[in-house]
């Protein structure tokens, strides 16, 4: 257990009603980050016709679209400086306009740059309201909260397959009116944006800055600084260990499925809005967990239970099987999402709380956006590939994130209840006197 | 950590990322497998009535072998299937030998589900024959006879309990545990290395 501080810390600042009001705002910027990404990887082949593009020249375009989340970091990191309120709402203002801007791409390259900028915005939005509940939301409620945010993040993947599902792509709009939904969050903005409040820790902090207690300008490489690199090294592994096999086999599943099992189409639509529908669950009781048995435990069981379904769902010939696994696997596997955020934010001082977990969102688990689905790509393609199965390849990449439970299980620090002022000092944390 | 270290620490993980392309290019050098061929082939020729990337999908399929080949399973007239892609799903089965001999010639057993018209489908089962010229090792599809692979006598489709066309071999799954071992042991290290140092004991 870390040791307290005997800081001052604030107690339960900000009132209830707030944070209902926060939480909305924030669930709806979530549930638009899942929406956005979701309308690309299920719609590309709509887009590849309208634009007449090889597949080729498709999968060059994903590069710099990608890129927007590595240059999130740069935008989130101005949080630390210019504070969470502003931050947010320009990401959203700037994710909207982008996002609306994408409807009405005249070809292939116009639509990777609006793209481009609304994944700018969107990872900047994500990563900032994640920094936004840890740091008003008080220790008890914290996790419920962070539970509560990532499963609107999976809700609007699933409203774009039901979206899908009712024909939206077969209207005069084609896959141009997914990206019109995406004003929403502007409209709800607007009414909203007043009420909206900076954070008190950002605020008490501006006024530590004002009294010249604390650095004004954060430097680009202060959470390496030596009192915090071991908690920014170890969360930024976990991240990327989880991450490569993670990605590549969300991106591959629907493939694999299809080319390596023998599922239909209509089967594999079936089995992704059902699990996912079930699995957003994963996300809550993630969120409860760790407020009930800790950060260290939750993480460990949400990893053993990926990494298991994981590999039961890449290998079973069994439909039925697959079904449970694949419900699991996501309930699991993406549901631990709140406890990583928690690592993310939590083990790090306010004045670079933005700027470590855009650290490691954004430079660590980032890897796992890029090389997880190309590493499965390349080892298990059919032809020419070393393993040339997916379903063997995805199973490989899950044993090598073992060692990332060892990682939580030995160094992770415990933040199970603490304020964030408990937490700290950090050096009582790296130095693993916890 | 300063600039200097910071750039150090890019110029190590570019390095990094350039050995493990580098070997991933060599696991994968020499691996050319008739049954991904004959994949990559049925794709294209699904897109060819694909709106908007119709040329580019005769083009890759006419690489790999005749488009007219297909002519038997795709739909004719694109515009009744509203110019989507001819087949909703597809699975080929691992190959097998013409000739215990020789090994230039292979047949693979397929599935497609494909569109026809009034948004119907039609499940259809067939056997490819890919062949290798002598001193070529670039597989072309040069026949599609639409068959039971059972009567055919090649192997059954996976999802029909046929063996898949590649796998893992048991050395791979031994050398993950390893790897996964010195994953652990060099994170551990990396951790432990980022670690600041513990205050020296006082002066007696």
């Amino acid at each position: 257990m870390a040791q307290v501080s005997t800081e001052e810390i604030p107690d339960s600042h900000v009132d209830r009603g707030y944070l209902r009001l926060l939480l909305v705002l924030l669930v709806s910027a979530a549930f638009f980050e899942g929406y956005d990404s979701s309308i690309l990887a299920l719609l590309l082949s709509d887009i590849q016709s309208t634009f007449r593009v090889s597949e080729a020249v498709l999968g060059v375009t994903r590069i710099p679209i990608e890129l927007g989340l590595f240059v999130a970091f740069f935008v989130t990191r101005l949080s630390d400086r210019l504070g969470r309120r502003p931050l947010l709402l320009w990401s959203v203002v700037g994710y909207t306009i982008f996002t609306a801007a994408t409807a009405f791409s005249w070809d292939i390259w116009s639509f990777a740059f609006f793209q481009f900028g609304s994944r700018v915005f969107l990872g900047a939005e994500y990563a900032v309201g994640v920094t936004m509940i840890v740091e008003e939301f008080p220790a008890g409620k914290r996790g419920r909260a962070l539970g509560t945010l990532l499963t609107f993040a999976a809700l609007g993947t699933i409203a774009v397959g039901l979206l899908i599902g009712i024909g939206l792509q077969d209207t005069g709009l084609g896959w141009r009116a997914f990206y019109l939904v995406g004003l929403v969050p502007l409209l709800l903005l607007i009414p909203f944006r007043r009420r909206l409040r900076e954070t008190q820790r950002f605020t008490e902090m501006r006024a530590e800055r004002a009294r010249g207690e604390v650095q004004d300008e954060v430097p680009f490489l202060e959470p390496w600084k030596p009192q915090y690199r071991r908690n920014l090294v170890l969360v930024g592994i976990v991240h990327m260990l989880r991450s490569i096999p993670i990605f590549g086999s969300t991106a591959w599943w629907a493939f694999y499925a299809e080319r390596e099992r023998g599922f239909t189409s209509a089967e594999i639509a079936f089995y992704i809005i059902a699990s996912y529908g079930l699995g957003c669950l994963g996300y809550y009781v993630c969120g409860r967990l760790m407020e009930r048995i800790g950060r260290r435990p939750t993480a460990l069981l949400y990893f053993s239970g990926g990494i298991i379904f994981s590999i039961i769902l890449f290998q079973t010939a069994n439909k039925s099987l697959a079904f449970l696994a694949l419900m699991l696997a996501v309930f699991f596997g993406l549901g631990m999402g709140p406890v990583m955020s928690s690592f993310a934010t939590e083990l790090f001082p306010t004045h670079i709380r933005g700027q470590a977990a855009a650290w490691i969102r954004n430079w660590f688990e980032i890897a796992g956006y890029v090389f997880g689905p190309a590493l499965v790509g390349i080892l298990g393609d059919h032809a020419t590939g070393a393993i040339g199965n997916i379903g063997d390849t995805v199973t490989l990449l899950m044993i090598l994130q073992l060692p990332a439970l060892y990682l939580i299980w030995k160094f992770m620090p415990e933040t199970k209840g603490l304020e964030l002022e408990e937490v700290l000092p950090d050096d009582q944390l790296a130095l693993g006197l916890s | 950590m300063n600039n200097k270290s910071f750039i150090k620490g890019l110029v190590v993980c570019t390095a990094l990322m350039i050995a493990v392309g580098g070997g991933l290019f060599l696991l994968n050098h020499g691996h050319n497998r008739p049954e991904g061929v004959a994949e990559d082939w049925l794709t294209a020729i699904g897109d060819t009535t694909r709106k908007g990337v119709e040329a580019d999908a005769t083009r890759r399929a006419d690489k790999i072998g005749a488009p007219e080949l297909a002519i038997r399973i795709l739909e004719p007239q694109p515009e009744a299937i509203d110019r989507k892609a001819g087949f909703e799903d597809l699975e080929v089965g691992k190959a097998a030998r013409l000739s215990e001999v020789d090994g230039s010639a292979v047949r693979v057993a397929f599935h497609v589900t494909a569109r026809r018209p009034a948004d119907k489908t039609e499940e259809v089962n067939g056997v490819l024959t890919l062949v290798k010229e002598a001193g070529d090792d670039k597989w072309t599809v040069t026949a599609l006879d639409v068959i039971d692979p059972k009567v055919a006598g090649v192997p059954e489709l996976p999802s029909n309990g046929g063996p898949p066309p590649s796998s893992a071999p048991v050395s791979l799954w031994l050398g993950a545990l390893v790897g996964a071992a010195l994953v652990g042991l060099v994170t551990t290290a990396l951790v432990r290395a980022a670690s600041p140092a513990a205050p020296a004991p006082a002066a007696v």
